[in-house]
């Protein structure tokens, strides 16, 4: 009961906290409607009474705290959460922003989407592969800042209507590309202190940390999506469609509709970029929180280590 | 939601798999998953999809989580990246194929019908699986390398037994 307790504890404080920033454009009075200012404080106040929970009262403690000492496995758990929060940053509002100012169909806005999971899953075989034959998986993640960092950054140039779609598509490739590499290596540096019998419980530890982070990067870009994007439009739209902006801003059809040349087409992409951009840029700043949870790690060598201290498990193994 | 959801399960997973066994865990975790599912496709109201979709999203997440764990337990740490890769790799095909089949279950037939047939897939590729677990458990047993602690235990104080013993694995954890 006491783990159960805990458990709804933390998902109440998390849900409440982060749901108003994306409610709060629909709320009537924006921010300073009753409930989004209620909702937040909650979900403020919750955090400090889950903590409290757990370190005095909870007879039973939800989250393995131990762990959090070490650096390896808090830079890891760290750095994953960081990449999903970098990526969720720009990522949630992507495929709207390719249906309207590319003119993408929603399949090939859907294929555009999925470079991004298709090439992570397929490269993160040869990056495992890479880390049995070298043994080095601190290095490795190194490798994979420079290409997502590239990958988001690239759509700040990009973002003209007139790019070619493939340019798109290439950036996609190149973040799950990074991610594969991020999300290959933490996961294995995450194991590598800790015993056979732990490994259970710092891997769902580990996946807390990545649904945290898409969690807060949703957010934000709800936020910034939600409280941008009306100003935008209603800055840019022509004197004759300004009392319009809620409807075009809510509708995705209606954004499509307007043919090229139109001064309301204009003020449709120049919003969709403007917001983009500042999207991106966010996802891009949380890049370098990445290095910085990889150069926490130790640096260790899983060859030398299994040939010096045995193997983690034992019996017939792969 | 899911997502607080899928972050905060795996640790109450570990919890029920390192107590029951990796098998028990897996078993569970199917069951709820068809259960989700099953809410889902005879759902009337909102409330019984959400109620539906938070159950079949945690024996997911479950599901997903035992696989990883019992790859961990039968690799050495230097090839075990390998393996969990490959796990993910189905996702090449599901990302084509997931909206085409979604797609014809919505035109051809009923949404009812795409969670009720995903019951009978699921149930139908996870039997295998299940078959080689219990298969390797009685070859363990045969060979001596499980040893069946006979209990005097009661119902109520297995019972007891195992909510202490969840207390306890969990303070050590």
């Amino acid at each position: 009961m006491a783990l159960v307790f805990g458990i709804i504890l933390i998902m109440c404080a998390w849900c409440l906290f982060v749901l108003p920033f994306s409610l709060v454009a629909y709320a009537p009075n924006g921010w300073k409607t009753p409930y989004i200012i209620a909702c937040i404080v909650l979900g403020l106040v919750l955090f400090p009474v889950f903590y409290f929970w757990e370190a005095k009262f909870a007879p039973v403690q939800f989250l393995p705290w131990k762990y959090l000492k070490d650096g390896t496995i808090v830079g890891s758990c760290l750095l994953y959460g960081v990449m999903f929060l970098s990526v969720f940053c720009w990522n949630g509002y992507f495929n709207s922003y390719l249906i309207v100012v590319h003119r993408q169909s929603i399949t090939n806005a859907g294929y555009i989407l999925n470079a991004f999971s298709l090439t992570s899953s397929f490269s993160s075989p040869f990056i495992a592969w890479w880390i049995r034959y070298s043994g080095n998986f601190k290095w490795t993640a190194y490798t994979g800042v420079p290409i997502i960092l590239l990958g988001t950054a690239l759509l700040i140039p990009f973002r003209q209507p007139s790019t070619n779609p493939g340019v798109l598509a290439l950036t996609q490739v190149l973040v799950g590309l990074g991610c594969g590499f991020f999300a290959t290596c933490a996961q294995l540096a995450v194991m590598v202190p800790v015993t056979h019998q732990e490994v259970a419980v710092i891997n769902a530890l580990w996946g807390l940390f990545g649904s945290f982070g898409s969690s807060i990067g949703y957010a934000i870009a709800g936020a910034m999506w939600n409280n941008m994007l009306p100003e935008q439009l209603l800055m840019r739209l022509p004197e004759s469609s300004k009392a319009d902006y809620r409807t075009i801003f809510g509708d995705i059809e209606v954004q499509k509709a307007f043919l090229d040349g139109t001064p309301e087409r204009d003020a449709v992409v120049g919003a969709y970029a403007n917001v983009q951009r500042k999207m991106v840029i966010t996802g891009a700043c949380f890049v370098p929180l990445c290095l910085a949870s990889i150069y926490v790690w130790k640096n260790v060598n899983v060859k030398k280590l299994e040939k010096e201290k045995g193997k983690q498990t034992k019996g017939n193994v792969f | 939601m899911a997502t607080a959801l899928s972050g905060c399960i795996p640790l109450v997973i570990a919890k029920v798999i390192d107590v029951f066994g990796r098998v028990e865990g897996f078993f569970m975790m199917l069951i709820i998953v068809v259960v989700g599912m099953a809410l889902k496709a005879a759902c009337n109201s909102v409330q019984m999809y959400i109620a539906g979709h938070v159950l079949y999203w945690a024996g997911h997440i479950g599901v997903l989580y035992v696989t990883d764990i019992m790859a961990a337990d039968i690799t050495t740490l230097k090839n075990r990246m390998i393996i969990f890769t490959i796990n993910g790799t189905p996702r090449i095909a599901s990302t084509f194929a997931g909206p085409r089949i979604a797609d014809l279950f919505y035109n051809e037939n009923s949404w009812r019908w795409a969670f009720g047939a995903f019951i009978i897939i699921f149930i139908g590729c996870c039997l295998p699986a299940m078959v080689v677990m219990m298969f390797m458990y009685r070859k363990a047993k045969n060979a001596g390398l499980v040893k069946k602690v006979k209990s005097d235990r009661t119902a109520l104080q297995s019972i007891w037994y195992y909510f202490v013993q969840f207390d306890s694995k969990s303070a050590y954890h």
